[in-house]
């Protein structure tokens, strides 16, 4: 949605995003879609409170409820400890779920996540898998990229990838 | 917006306060290039933008007397007269003169002034801080002498006391009354230092025409143009050329407006560097807009996550633009703190004549144009960076997390800005290298005297004490005397006027024997009086016949000595000795015997040429202000205490003026060339560093981006001084475009500096030729760390860190 590197036809809730002029699918992306990557990316002169605030600051929500909804996430993901630390002094686990916090924050309908634990150890893998299956429950489509079979039994469905061609 | 507006600032100052390094490169680059522009502005607000202290300041005209390539001589009292009488052009037209006056008691001193007419103070327009200025009827002759004072010598002199109106202070031979105190605002006027006014005795009834030797000054009327005046005053001189033909035939007159008259001098050499300033702030943004560049690039990272969490393209060039603005204010604060010391080092450093320098001061103006180029600053560096970091971010995310050297534009843009940094200092460098070369070609020049060792006071006996030339030549000749016998002083001697000094006293004179020639064709030269010792203490030899001689006094034969150049202008071929001739202004009806030829010596700087000049001996010519010249190795302020302690024994209350030595008067004269070349010296260096600085900056930045592919190229066998001439022919590709470039830049811009230069070609090979050489230098001084860290790269470290 970012690119326009690609071609062929692609809806997203109802709209042709291949009609679509690059503004507004960068609009449609704002709105409804989250990024978690395998290498976290967390803002790296930010504090965790100030990363989870970022995606809020550029939907243009008012600072009181930005306020709010970051505490409210900060509590959920069981983080306010952490929310003057900043991304260097968290493990690559507190740094995941900082991330999957932030992708989360705005309420997306979609998230993706490209090897999401793909950096963790396998316990620290299994915590975000989990996290995951939770916000698919209550509601939030997750697509998920990734190389490990064992993720990969965490979705409700699996589509195999092979050298760019959809192969199962 | 507000809030996120804030919100930015706050990331924006902790971001810029990590990485300090970066931060303070750029904070410095910019105060350097602000803190000189707001430095150079204010000497140009002072002395060509700000009007002239007086009322409707462009109305306000000098008017001289003009002959040949002389447009700018000075007038004759009864010429004035007449110009004053005939003259519609002018609402008002004043004539002053230079004068003096020193105030004795406790403490005697010596003041310099202005003789004007009572109509002066009007014409300017200016009213007085304290008392009125002058009646008509105190302008005549043999009236009780009256002055006003200046605000300074109020204040200096007589501790601001307000009761000084009305009253008589004690003057040498007598006493002056203080009528008025003019506020420090009314400056003094073109060619003077003036701390008093007094009126100048004028008898109109007697248009005797005899000498030329004031100025004058006057204000157009309410709807006269400067070209009518002109026109006016050149048909009234053509008048006055049958009204006077002996005197006036060849002579015309120029108008010239005041402010032209005040800044002309010093307007070349201000907007010369002027220029060269405006060239270190274009360096200056241009690196700061490399660093920018560079660090957009390195933050690719952060912007493609910024982007893919939605933030817009505007959110991402406002961020950038915010902390350009931040630079570019905590640059241009930091400027406004160079810039006050610096206008301090340039009023200091300026020469004397620079007009209105006690004007200039770091003013509101200018900090509020500091405050303009530094915004101006933020969003030309801050825009391009910003630009470029948005435009690859909103397409990044991809490139983000699968790491890209920089994008080919942007490198390019970068490797463009530094072949402009290095152009433009190439032009610097030349500018300055060009005024070094004739700064040396002058200290080269023979002044045609010994300056080494020789130091000069000035002594002015008051008239009303030393009314004759007997008295005065005894006077002189005891000093001497007690002067010769002082421990420490080889020689001495006198003369009326100092060489190295500005100003001049010459005048026409006929040859005996040869026929009258036509009006206004007589050979002009300089008059000086000096004692029999003076060439000696100059050590200025005698080419023909003697020297003058202590017997030379009043009551013997008159007698004079001349120069070298007079000789080639008045006698080519012919031998001088025993011929004769008359001074107009002097002994008009003497005739004097010329019995030596001495060698020439400069008398109005390193750059003039050698004058005829007339030396009379003091004892048949006297006159009251003499500059004594010391060949001693003693320091002049203990020369200043001994000539004071032997003047203050022979007349107790006779002001000394201090000891100077003839090597600073020489270099007071050659201020005019020194202060540029050592402005535009001091520009070249920094504009030299900067580009240092930008050569340094993208090396750094292209081998740390390459230092993966640097990592796989050692690894497959390339050596260390491979990777080193790749690094370095890289940087060296870059300078030396900037070189080519630069050196065309300079041919073109060389001909502004015109009149700056002496005795070397605005193209000149040498200059041409070695300032590349420095620059190339300078730029593989700034290339060889990261050439090395280059050649460095442990192949594994490179690589494992992918």
């Amino acid at each position: 949605m970012l690119d326009g590197d690609w071609t062929g036809e692609y809806r997203f809730l109802d709209h042709a995003v291949h009609q679509m002029k690059p503004k507004d699918r960068i609009a449609l992306n704002k709105q409804h879609i989250g990024f978690v990557f395998q290498q976290y990316h967390l803002l790296d002169d930010l504090t965790v409170a100030e990363n989870l605030d970022v995606p809020l600051s550029y939907r243009d929500i008012k600072k009181g409820e930005r306020q709010s909804l970051v505490a409210d996430t900060l509590d959920r993901f069981g983080i306010v400890a952490k929310k003057d630390l900043f991304p260097r002094q968290l493990s690559g686990g507190q740094q995941q779920l900082v991330a999957v916090a932030r992708a989360v924050i705005h309420k997306p309908s979609l998230i993706l996540a490209d090897e999401p634990t793909g950096n963790l150890h396998s316990s620290q893998g299994k915590e975000i898998m989990e996290l995951f299956t939770e916000l698919n429950r209550a509601g939030t489509t997750i697509v998920q990229v990734t190389h490990s079979d064992v993720n990969a039994q965490y979705g409700n469905r699996v589509v195999q990838l092979q050298d760019g061609w959809v192969v199962k | 917006m507000i809030d996120t507006l804030l919100q930015d600032l706050r990331y924006a100052a902790r971001t810029l306060a990590k990485s300090s390094g970066f931060t303070a490169v750029v904070v410095l680059t910019l105060a350097l290039g602000i803190g000189a522009n707001t430095a150079i502005f204010s000497v140009v607000n002072g002395v060509l933008l700000t009007p002239l202290p007086y009322q409707d300041p462009s109305r306000l005209v000098v008017v001289w007397e003009s002959k040949g390539t002389s447009n700018h001589n000075v007038v004759n009292p009864a010429n004035y007269m007449d110009w004053h009488d005939r003259a519609t052009s002018f609402s008002g037209l004043a004539l002053m003169s230079w004068a003096g006056l020193t105030f004795t008691g406790d403490e005697a001193e010596r003041v310099q002034g202005r003789a004007v007419t009572p109509d002066f103070f009007g014409v300017l327009g200016a009213t007085p801080l304290l008392g009125r200025t002058f009646r008509a009827e105190e302008s005549r002759p043999h009236v009780p002498r009256v002055i006003v004072l200046s605000e300074a010598l109020w204040r200096r002199r007589f501790g601001a006391d307000r009761g000084i109106i009305g009253r008589a202070v004690p003057v040498a031979g007598g006493t002056a009354r203080v009528v008025g105190v003019m506020p420090a605002s009314f400056r003094p006027m073109p060619y003077g230092q003036e701390e008093y006014w007094e009126p100048m005795p004028l008898d109109w009834s007697n248009r005797a025409r005899n000498g030329r030797y004031a100025m004058v000054v006057g204000r157009l009327r309410d709807g006269v143009t400067i070209e009518r005046a002109q026109t006016e005053m050149s048909r009234i001189a053509r008048q006055l050329e049958s009204d006077a033909p002996d005197f006036d035939t060849g002579w015309g007159a120029t108008v010239v407006p005041l402010m032209e008259q005040v800044v002309g001098g010093a307007q070349r050499t201000i907007l010369v560097v002027l220029g060269a300033v405006s060239l270190v702030l274009l360096i200056a943004c241009a690196n700061v807009a490399n660093l920018m560049l560079a660090r957009a690039s390195s933050r690719e990272r952060e912007l493609a996550i910024r982007a893919a969490l939605g933030a817009s393209r505007w959110r991402l060039v406002r961020q950038a633009l915010v902390e350009s603005v931040i630079l570019a204010l905590a640059g241009g604060a930091a400027g406004a703190l160079l810039a006050s010391w610096g206008v301090h080092l340039l009023v200091r450093a300026a020469p004397p004549d620079v007009p209105r320098i006690a004007d200039i001061r770091l003013d509101l103006t200018v900090l509020a144009v500091t405050g303009l180029v530094s915004m101006a600053a933020g969003v030309l560096f801050g825009l391009p960076a910003a630009l470029s970091r948005s435009g690859t971010a909103i397409q990044g995310l991809h490139a983000a997390t699968t790491r890209t050297t920089a994008g080919v534009p942007a490198a390019r843009l970068r490797g463009a800005l530094v072949i402009a940094q290095v152009s433009l200092a190439i032009v610097l460098l030349v500018g300055a290298g060009l005024l070094v070369r004739s700064l040396q070609r002058l200290i080269a020049v023979d002044p045609g005297f010994d300056p080494a060792n020789i130091s000069a006071l000035t002594i002015t006996l008051p008239d009303a004490t030393y009314p004759d030339s007997l008295r005065r030549v005894a006077f002189y000749e005891r000093l001497l005397e007690r002067v010769r016998s002082m421990p420490g002083v080889q020689s001495a001697g006198l003369i009326s006027w100092l060489p190295m000094t500005p100003g001049n006293a010459a005048t026409s004179l006929t040859v005996v024997g040869r026929p009258e020639p036509a009006p206004g064709q007589k050979p002009t030269a300089a008059i000086r009086i000096v004692d029999p010792g003076y060439f000696d203490a100059m050590r200025i030899p005698l080419r023909r016949g003697r020297s003058l001689a202590p017997s030379d006094r009043l009551g013997s034969v008159p007698v004079a000595v001349i120069s070298e150049a007079m000789v080639r202008k008045l006698w080519p071929g012919e031998d001088p000795i025993g011929q004769h001739v008359t001074v107009d202004w002097w002994h008009e009806k003497v005739s004097v015997g010329i019995v030596g030829v001495v060698a020439d010596s400069r008398h109005d700087g390193l750059d003039a040429e050698f004058q005829p000049t007339l030396f009379y001996p003091f004892a048949q010519e006297s006159q009251g202000g003499m500059s004594l010249v010391l060949r001693s190795t003693l320091p002049p302020a203990t020369l200043t205490r001994m000539v004071r302690a032997a003047v203050s024994e022979m007349d107790k209350g006779l002001p000394v003026a201090d000891a100077v030595t003839m090597y600073h008067h020489i270099s007071e004269m050659m201020a005019d060339r020194r202060y540029p070349a050592f402005v535009l010296g001091l520009f070249a260096a920094l504009a030299l560093t900067l580009a240092a600085v930008g050569i340094y900056g993208v090396l750094s930045y292209t081998v740390g981006q390459r230092t993966r592919e640097i990592g796989v190229r050692l690894a497959l066998g390339a050596r260390p001084a491979d990777v080193l001439r790749t690094v370095l022919g890289g940087g060296l590709r870059l300078t030396l475009s900037g070189v080519a470039l630069g050196g065309m830049a300079a041919g073109l811009a060389a001909g502004a500096l015109g009149k700056l230069l002496y005795g070397v070609h605005p193209l000149d090979p040498v200059t041409f030729a070695g300032v590349p050489l420095v620059l190339v230098g300078v730029a593989l001084l700034a290339m060889a760390a990261p050439a090395r860290r280059a050649a460095r790269v442990d192949p594994m470290v490179a690589l494992r860190s992918e």
